[in-house]
């Protein structure tokens, strides 16, 4: 009886000790390939996201008119591929770059908060430098509200209309060379005091080439600011400090729905001195530089920040600046 | 006298018990299986040793995949910022400033020993261990950085985990 039962034990002990080998291993399996399949699932969800973001992308480059961005544009019209997926898309440098916006055109505006003024606003740049997150970087100068319907980060800066402090910081972060910075602030005020607007192509003789090769595309001269999208107070503000007469901006904004401005109607809509003698050529055009395109499916979203590069190329060059996936 | 007498021409019967010869081969047999057994044993428990710490190695890669992903896909380079200017390369470590579009706000990778440290102020988490793991930046045509590559030299081929930032140079 004895030998019998010390033989039951080692045998008890023996599948115990198996058992225990095979569960931890089983166990380690079982988690290994939920993480894998939680991943590929993750994958696959974002994949689908993806997707819908690349087919709008693909309808914008379609776009017949690729030099002209606008509400008839077919892009505006598509409808997602999948069911249950919504996407949006916004024009995100139609409004003024309070990185680089100059402190008159801010005091003509009136959006600043009692109490601060567009000198304050210069001296906080000076002091703090290019910001992305404009809120809460600039909460002490404009309300929530203002700084989301009127501003934006995302815009290139503009060698006609950026002030020159902003342009000599922008070349100071990007090159690190205060003196070199410093030269080009002295060029920039230069060109102010001729009152020479400088053109897209006469971009690199007018600023040098080594700093156009260094700037450059983040300072261009192309019209920051899409006509068809900009706010209505901007393109109200822009038009009392130029003298366009307010009639004229009213007249654009009842018709930009459902009319396609194209760059050689600008002269006209703006009066022939103003076009020629003044920069709000530079602050208003009809292309937008800078997209966002929003994909929700399910309790998934996908923000992606496209910079379209400047220049005339046809399909327009495309550049993915920013992605969130957020499960 | 009755029946019970047996005549001394009848066959023996045979005594109870084994024959020396019998107890050496079942000796032999005995062994024999007990040691493919053993070794059956032996092989199987390796073989279950093996498995398990492969499903833990996996595991722990993709937890490092997952991790990576999610820190690096907050770092948001505005456009105007060079890309080599935001990111730190040292020895063995690298250091992303630009978290969530701060400029102050930075992320670490770091090579501790044999295991990875994500960190940013008042966070962080260990990943590992990954002996021989070598943390460096993967860039495009251009030259231009766009996330980290994590190599791990495991026992067979090396493992490569690329993770992308949360933006791209322009």
């Amino acid at each position: 009886m004895k030998e019998r039962g010390s033989a039951s034990a080692v045998v008890l002990i023996l599948i115990l000790f198996l058992s225990a080998l095979f569960l931890t291993a089983s166990l380690s399996l079982e988690l290994s390939l939920r993480q894998l399949r939680r991943s590929e699932e993750r994958d696959a969800r974002r994949r689908r996201l993806v997707a819908e973001a690349q087919r709008t992308l693909r309808i914008l480059l379609e776009d017949p008119t690729p030099l002209v961005d606008c509400p008839q544009d077919p892009v505006w019209g598509a409808r997602p591929q999948e069911s249950g997926c919504t996407v949006e898309l916004e024009d995100l440098s139609s409004r003024l770059g309070l990185n680089w916006v100059r402190k008159e055109l801010l005091e003509s505006l009136g959006a600043l908060k009692p109490g601060s003024s567009a000198q304050e606003l210069q001296q906080f740049r000076e002091d703090t430098g290019i910001h992305l997150n404009l809120e809460p970087a600039f909460s002490e100068f404009f309300s929530a509200e203002d700084l989301n319907a009127l501003f934006t980060a995302y815009g290139y800066f503009n060698v006609n209309i950026g002030d020159e402090l902003a342009l000599r910081k922008l070349h100071f972060v990007r090159g690190g060379d205060l003196a070199a910075a410093e030269e080009f602030h002295a060029a920039i005020q230069r060109l102010r005091i001729e009152k020479k607007i400088v053109e897209p192509a006469e971009m690199e003789r007018r600023i040098g080439t080594g700093t156009y090769l260094l700037l450059y595309p983040v300072l261009n001269a192309e019209p920051a600011m899409n006509l068809h999208f900009v706010p209505a107070a901007i393109l109200r503000g822009l038009f009392r400090h130029f003298r366009v007469p307010v009639e004229k901006a009213e007249s654009i904004l009842a018709a930009r729905s459902s009319t396609e401005f194209t760059a050689s109607d600008l002269e006209e809509l703006f009066g022939k001195e103003v076009y020629e003698q003044t920069p709000l050529r530079h602050y208003l055009g009809v292309r937008t530089w800078f997209w966002q395109v929003q994909v929700r499916c399910g309790e998934d979203s996908l923000r992606w920040v496209i910079a379209r590069l400047p220049g005339t190329d046809e399909p327009a060059r495309l550049r993915l600046l920013e992605e969130r996936f957020s499960p | 006298m009755r029946g019970s007498k047996r005549s001394p021409t009848a066959p023996k019967r045979p005594e109870a018990g084994f024959s020396f010869i019998e107890i050496l081969v079942a000796l032999v047999l005995f062994s024999a299986l007990g040691l493919v057994l053993w070794s059956g044993l032996g092989s199987g428990q390796a073989l279950v040793r093996k498995t398990s710490q492969r499903a833990t190695y996996a595991l722990k890669i993709l937890q490092l995949d997952n991790g990576l992903r999610q820190a690096l896909g907050r770092l948001r380079v505005p456009f105007w910022v060079p890309a080599e200017a935001a990111v730190r390369q040292e020895r063995g470590r690298l250091v992303m400033s630009w978290l969530d579009g701060d400029p102050d706000k930075t992320l670490t990778l770091q090579l501790r020993g044999d295991r990875i440290r994500i960190g940013e102020a008042g966070a962080e988490g260990f990943f590992g261990p990954f002996p021989g793991a070598r943390l460096g930046l993967f860039r495009d045509e251009e030259g231009r950085p766009l996330g980290v590559e994590v190599t791990i030299a495991g026992g067979g081929e090396p493992t490569r985990i690329l993770a992308r930032f949360g933006s791209t140079p322009l």
